[in-house]
């Protein structure tokens, strides 16, 4: 596979089908577009991971178009690609995480690292910092002093919630709210 | 799922977490909002400051002055920020402490506890003084069961012993009879019909004991040597 360096994509190696104009239509033939969505999966995974890119924008994101063709992937597409994303656990809707009522489908938390994965390395962490049975707020673990350096440093807070959420369902975790609705999570 | 319970019922903590973790949380979040509040100021004082050295850049001093006393303020109010954050710190800090001391007297607490539970087992000194004699009254006993039984044992082993005499005593008068059979006969016990008496000696010593035994049971003593061979 031959990868050619783009301009914009900084040391992104992109493979050789991004420079291919029938990557950039959706495919008819149902099984020539279920190989097109999984490439597309591949790289939006790659993609997200090289850059530390959490959520891109259906509308905004410059990875579906490609300047030097120049095709750019229909909306359509970019939705039936995001509904194979989500299906396929390899990205969530960001706005569903948090707010339940009538999500947007335009923001997509890409899951380069699976859900569980996340939730593995905030574990970790809490064991590590000995911060089992105590309690932390969510912010702390996206911007507090005790979170910096790690790999979900940053996160957006749709992430985390996830990763948490995952936690609790291990029942390694308990996800709370104080009186005055500060969000926060107690390890177990 | 948790946050919407949450939501609904305020006051109400989920299971395994109780009221201080609540109080630690509220804390905690508000040393999260103070810390942003101090990025923020950070912010802010340094585009103060830039501001202010544009100004004076232009020449327009006044102002450059305004930029600079907002400069001053928002770094004032930063620095109160972070002392709180470090008070606030502290307190967390103390609580932490506190709890982890609650746990060790917890702690200490069941462990005595416990500790008077197995002494209460064991009834204290005269149970175990009483036990001790009696271990001791047991242990008499015991061996004196044993002595008996050994002694039974004994008697038993006199018996075998004598009966083992016997049969060697018995033993040691076939073999006379056998070297009585090659030369002239001459013991009253020796009956004519034991001639083929040679073959004996090859079996080995049980089978002669045996033989022996056969011949005191049945007291033919014929029959007994034409066995041998086989």
């Amino acid at each position: 596979m031959t990868a050619v360096v783009m301009a914009d994509g900084k040391d992104f190696q992109f493979p050789a089908f991004y420079q291919l104009p029938p990557f950039f239509t959706l495919q008819p033939h149902a099984g020539v577009r279920a190989k097109q969505l999984e490439l597309w999966k591949q790289l939006i995974s790659e993609y997200c991971s090289f850059h530390r890119l959490f959520i891109i924008n259906l509308t905004e994101e410059p990875l579906f178009r490609n300047a030097s063709l120049p095709r750019q992937l229909p909306f359509e597409a970019r939705l039936a690609l995001a509904e194979h994303l989500v299906t396929h656990s390899a990205a969530l809707w960001a706005d569903e995480v948090e707010a339940k009522e009538a999500p947007k489908k335009e923001r997509l938390l890409v899951l380069w690292r699976s859900v569980s994965a996340w939730a593995d390395l905030i574990l970790q962490w809490a064991t590590e910092n000995a911060l089992i049975g105590s309690v932390e707020t969510v912010q702390g673990l996206i911007d507090g002093e005790a979170a910096q350096g790690q790999e979900f440093y940053g996160a957006p807070r749709a992430l985390i919630m996830a990763a948490l959420q995952e936690l609790q369902r291990r029942n390694r975790a308990t996800i709370f709210r104080s009186s005055t609705g500060a969000e926060g999570v107690k390890f177990l | 799922m948790g946050q919407l319970f949450a939501k609904k019922h305020k006051a109400e903590p989920p299971p395994n977490v109780d009221q201080d973790d609540m109080a630690l949380l509220d804390l905690k979040t508000h040393r999260d909002k103070l810390q942003q509040s101090s990025r923020k100021l950070e912010q802010r004082a340094s585009k103060s400051h830039e501001v202010a050295r544009t100004l004076v850049a232009e020449g327009k001093k006044t102002q450059a002055m305004l930029a600079l006393r907002r400069w001053e303020q928002q770094k004032r109010l930063g620095e109160d920020c972070q002392n709180h954050i470090a008070r606030l710190q502290e307190l967390i800090a103390s609580i932490e402490m506190a709890q982890l001391t609650k746990g060790t007297v917890d702690a200490l607490k069941t462990g005595v506890a416990m500790m008077k539970r197995i002494q209460q087992d064991i009834g204290g000194v005269d149970q175990v003084q009483r036990l001790l004699g009696e271990q001791e009254e047991v242990q008499e006993a015991q061996q004196e069961i044993a002595a008996m039984l050994a002694g039974e044992g004994g008697v038993e082993d006199a018996e075998m012993l004598s009966e083992f005499s016997r049969l060697q005593e018995e033993a040691a008068l076939s073999t006379l009879t056998k070297a009585d059979a090659e030369a002239p006969a001459t013991t009253e016990t020796l009956a004519p019909d034991t001639v083929p008496v040679e073959e004996t000696p090859q079996p080995v010593s049980e089978d002669k004991v045996e033989l022996v035994e056969k011949a005191t049971v049945s007291g033919t003593r014929a029959a007994t040597p034409a066995l041998v061979p086989a």
